[in-house]
């Protein structure tokens, strides 16, 4: 029997707003236990913060100055890494050349990056730098194991009929590489937020989110610490969202 | 010019798959290439195909010649309706309208919106088969083209290509005699 609409609307997303629900409740009860809004403050008082943050132009001139850095990062790393994997799916002394620095970024800990970055460039593009190094050795391990998936008989079918370069990398290239793309860019998105967050808070650029996290932390001021996660959660998934709706229109098309 | 192939040879490892094997392809015919299954039947084309090489042996008449292909396994862009499958690899002046008309002519008229992925394995033969017919090409070679078939399909397909296919060179691989007959082919190589 097929099931009705609201059983559909119960099952899909009930459950969903339940967690979410019961987690808000679980902080406000232990924030009730604890009883001070400097270690926990309560959802409620969180939310109204966020709410009189808001309503300033800072709040909002804040975002921007974040969110283009980190974001000009992330995009730089696409096509850096993405350029960079071909090249090397090409040329084998390319790959051998750039796979050790790949593998040295990936294994270097941010802090090393930010304070190293901080020594070399301004404090203000410092997030930039470093949302690009957390992504750019993701696409390149990533296109290039979808470069490398791509499939041989298609190639073949391609290589006899002479079919176009431009037609054989749509046709047989772009496929390949999209399943391993978007999950290093969902992973990627996650990463480069936390990582340019991460050293805003440790440079210290004034009108940044993390310079904002720096002095609510300095100032005990932790509903405020809390409204500002949220706003970075909030604009992350968002942020992930727009990005994977984009890729899903390009899959179509190129479909 | 016909296609020539001189003491021929080719081993996979322990495995000697074709074995100083000599063969005249007429040009401007449809030659057949028999042999049981497994005797070295698509290694031979693929080594024509110029995909694989021979181990020793000379083959003269393929130099800068265009070939087509139906693969046994279709190959076709999986998401990719068949319309595009097609069109992927001819020139522009063949337009979808052209496509279509010639997917009349197989008895392949619906479901031409769809990804090949949703079709069944003999529509996708067929697909393949057009596909074929429409590139650009010198020669065209088929793998067990009409495999998957059935009886009235497979007729209405073999009209198809001999019609398609006058005056060309063309070599299809079967075991199948009737085949042979209905295609009014040549047999210039037993495998």
């Amino acid at each position: 029997m097929k099931k009705s609409e609201p059983q559909f609307f119960v099952k899909q997303y009930g459950l969903k707003i339940f967690a979410v629900c019961f987690w808000l409740l679980f902080w406000e009860i232990m924030s009730r236990i604890i009883g001070q809004d400097i270690f926990l403050p309560s959802p409620f008082n969180v939310v109204i913060t966020l709410f009189g943050l808001v309503q300033s132009i800072g709040f909002w001139q804040t975002i921007l100055f974040s969110f283009t850095r980190i974001v000009l990062g992330f995009f730089l790393a696409i096509l850096v890494g993405t350029v960079l994997s071909v090249l090397s799916f090409r040329s084998l002394i390319l790959k051998e050349l750039v796979m050790p620095l790949m593998k040295v970024i990936k294994a270097t800990p941010v802090a090393s990056f930010i304070i190293l970055a901080l020594i070399w460039i301004k404090a203000r593009n410092l997030s930039v730098l470093i949302s690009f190094l957390m992504v750019v050795p993701m696409i390149y391990t990533t296109v290039g194991q979808g470069l490398a998936a791509a499939d041989e008989k298609l190639l073949q079918m391609a290589e006899v009929f002479r079919i176009g370069r431009l037609k054989k990398i749509r046709a047989i290239y772009i496929p390949a590489v999209i399943p391993h793309f978007i999950s290093a860019i969902s992973v990627g998105l996650g990463f480069c937020w936390k990582a340019g967050i991460a050293a805003e808070v440790i440079g210290f650029p004034p009108g940044s989110i993390g310079g904002q996290l720096y002095e609510a932390k300095l100032f005990l001021m932790t509903k405020e610490l809390f409204a500002w996660t949220t706003v970075i959660i909030i604009i992350s998934i968002l942020f992930e969202k727009i990005v994977m709706w984009f890729i899903q229109l390009l899959q179509h098309d190129a479909g | 010019m016909d296609i020539s192939l001189h003491h021929v040879s080719k081993q996979f490892g322990e495995n000697q798959v074709i074995k100083d094997f000599n063969t005249i392809f007429t040009e401007g015919q449809m030659n057949c290439i028999m042999g049981a299954s497994g005797s070295g039947k698509t290694t031979l084309i693929n080594i024509l195909m110029g995909l694989i090489k021979q181990d020793c042996g000379e083959i003269n008449g393929l130099q800068g010649k265009r070939i087509a292909v139906v693969f046994q396994e279709d190959r076709l862009i999986e998401h990719w309706d068949a319309i595009k499958n097609v069109r992927l690899v001819c020139d522009k002046s063949i337009t979808a309208w052209n496509v279509e008309q010639e997917f009349v002519k197989v008895g392949l008229e619906e479901y031409l919106n769809k990804p090949v992925l949703d079709l069944s394995g003999g529509m996708r033969r067929r697909v393949a088969i057009v596909r074929a017919m429409l590139a650009k090409s010198d020669l065209v070679i088929m793998d067990e083209p009409f495999k998957g078939l059935d009886e009235a399909l497979k007729r209405k397909v073999i009209e198809y290509v001999k019609q398609k296919m006058q005056g060309k060179t063309v070599l299809v691989v079967t075991h199948e005699k009737e085949e042979v007959q209905l295609l009014e082919a040549t047999v210039s190589a037993l495998i």
